[in-house]
């Protein structure tokens, strides 16, 4: 099940404002007021010029799928009843990339290039940042 | 300026037998001190892999203790699957300073027989960021698979193209007599392996294998005192690109290598056409494709045709992985260097390279992460 990986993942910080907006179901990530470029992963300091002043930025959440790949081997014994899972990686609008489980009423086609939207999964006591295809 | 040299190698069999990391670095170092003809009292510098499967603090440290050693150099290396070929670059530099005169590197793993396989996946999951990439269920194959993905989509590799892969180092396993994995194995049946995640099959991924070898590596004075004729390291170059896989700067099909192989290929004076063949780090079939393109070896997209064509197979324009790479052999990336070490001594156990005076490693950590290159040859290209 990916909730006991969600449950059980590493805790941060600076990453605490992801999971926060999540459950109101925000795209939050992070942007450097030096230099204004968004980031993500968080962290104490922004990648782009190591300026401290990063700060929690609502994200558009839209964006485009750069590659995509569908897990149909579960890897671990726990993945056994997630299987087969669309993981995504997006390019938002905002130029910062996010990998993340593409959602949809099945494991839904996907190709390249698809344009994509935030999405919001219910996973016990979190809520996680997921993907669905725009509908246009 | 001479460059060092390889004097000692040593690979040993894909089954810990019960045996610790450290007792498995300690056997593969003594061999290959063997091997070389040296005595243990030479070796003055003691390099080795970290030992993920057995925490250890500081592992190459203990390995010099364990041996009795009291050297001048030490060096844990913990750059994954380029750890090997980062030793080499790191020894070649110390010896070429004269910090050392014999140094000798080992890498060694129980993973399979002491960890098992569950525990292995969950502990090179330790790549991922613990945070907001492996929540998602994201593995190593994974984002390898994503980088395949892209390579389909920008250049219309194939499936079948990455079996190629694949069914041509296990024809060059099979003729190996130490390969784990010598049943031939057709396109066809990668094919219908069952997927692990798009497009990658399970016949795309490398083994999960126990593994030890070492090298020992001299200074041009002193390969005279050696056992066999040195095999010079000519060329070394590294690059480290981000780990994450949500970096912004990273194009997906094209990685690193083409840094750490230019750097390698100017140090050594040589050119690409000069390669007579590559042992390429393989955790995946398109991680050898992407590599071969990135080195420079054909154009972008080039890869997967060739591989089908053949290329580089026993007898191909380039061979790729002679032994079986860690796809048929073992895995690791140690074992890369010691079968080019094999071919440019003339002495495989397995596939023949015709006549070989050069050939080039390159060793990958994480996903596309730290590339390490290293150009090898049996003449001492750059004193000439």
């Amino acid at each position: 099940m990916l909730e006991a990986l969600v449950r059980n993942r590493a805790r941060s910080a600076v990453g605490e404002p992801y999971w926060d907006g999540a459950r109101l179901r925000q795209l939050v990530l992070q942007r450097c007021g030096a230099c204004g470029k968004l980031q993500h992963p968080p962290r104490i300091a922004c990648g782009h010029c190591g300026s401290r002043s990063v700060e929690p930025a609502i994200a558009s959440g839209r964006g485009e799928v750069i590659s995509y790949t569908v897990v149909e081997r579960a890897l671990i014994p726990e993945l056994r009843d997630a299987v087969p899972y669309t993981l995504v990686l997006v390019a938002l609008e905002e130029d910062v990339r996010v990998l993340a489980l593409l959602t949809g009423p099945r494991v839904p086609e996907v190709s390249i290039g698809d344009r994509v939207e935030v999405d919001f999964l219910s996973m016990g006591q979190d809520v996680l940042p997921v993907f669905r295809l725009r509908s246009e | 300026m001479s460059s060092p040299a390889i004097v000692g190698a040593y690979d040993g069999t894909a089954d810990a037998g019960g045996a610790s990391c450290l007792e498995l670095a300690a056997d593969a170092a003594l061999c290959a001190i063997a091997d070389a003809g040296l005595g243990l009292d030479t070796v003055d510098a003691v390099m080795a892999v970290h030992s993920w499967e057995e925490p250890s603090m500081m592992f190459a440290s203990h390995l010099a203790d364990y041996l009795g050693l009291r050297p001048s150099l030490v060096e844990t290396a913990a750059f994954g699957g380029a750890s090997p070929v980062m030793m080499v670059g790191r020894a070649a530099q110390a010896l070429s300073e004269g910090r050392c005169d014999v140094v000798v590197l080992a890498a060694s793993s129980n993973r399979a027989s002491g960890l098992g396989r569950d525990a292995a996946i969950r502990g090179l999951r330790d790549v991922l960021d613990p945070e907001f990439e492996a929540p998602t269920g994201a593995f190593i194959p994974t984002l390898y698979a994503l980088a395949a993905q892209r390579h389909v989509h920008d250049y219309g590799t194939t499936r079948e193209q990455l079996a190629a892969v694949a069914a041509t180092q296990r024809a060059y396993a099979s003729l190996h007599p130490s390969a784990v994995q010598r049943t031939p194995l057709s396109i066809e049946e990668v094919l219908a392996a069952p997927i692990v995640s798009s497009p990658l099959s399970v016949r795309d991924c490398c083994l999960i294998t126990d593994f030890r070898g070492a090298l020992v590596l001299t200074r041009a004075e002193h390969v005279a005192s050696a056992r066999l004729p040195p095999v010079w390291v000519v060329g070394y170059g590294e690059a480290h690109r981000p780990i994450t896989a949500t970096a912004p700067d990273v194009e997906l099909t094209s990685r690193g290598a083409q840094i750490s192989g230019t750097q390698a290929l100017t140090a050594s004076g040589l050119t690409i056409d000069d390669i007579d063949f590559a042992e390429l780090y393989d955790s995946f079939t398109i991680t050898v494709l992407i590599t071969l393109e990135d080195l420079g070896f054909c154009r972008r997209g080039e890869a997967g045709p060739l591989a089908l064509d053949g290329a580089f197979a026993v007898g191909g324009e380039l061979p790729v992985n002679t032994n079986g790479g860690m796809l048929s052999y073992r895995t690791g990336g140690m074992s890369h260097l010691i079968e080019a070490v094999a071919q440019l001594r003339g002495s495989p156990a397995g596939a023949r390279v015709e006549s070989p005076s050069v050939g080039l490693v390159h060793g990958i950590g994480g996903v596309f992460s730290t590339h390490a290159t290293v150009i090898l040859s049996n003449e001492d290209v750059s004193a000439c």
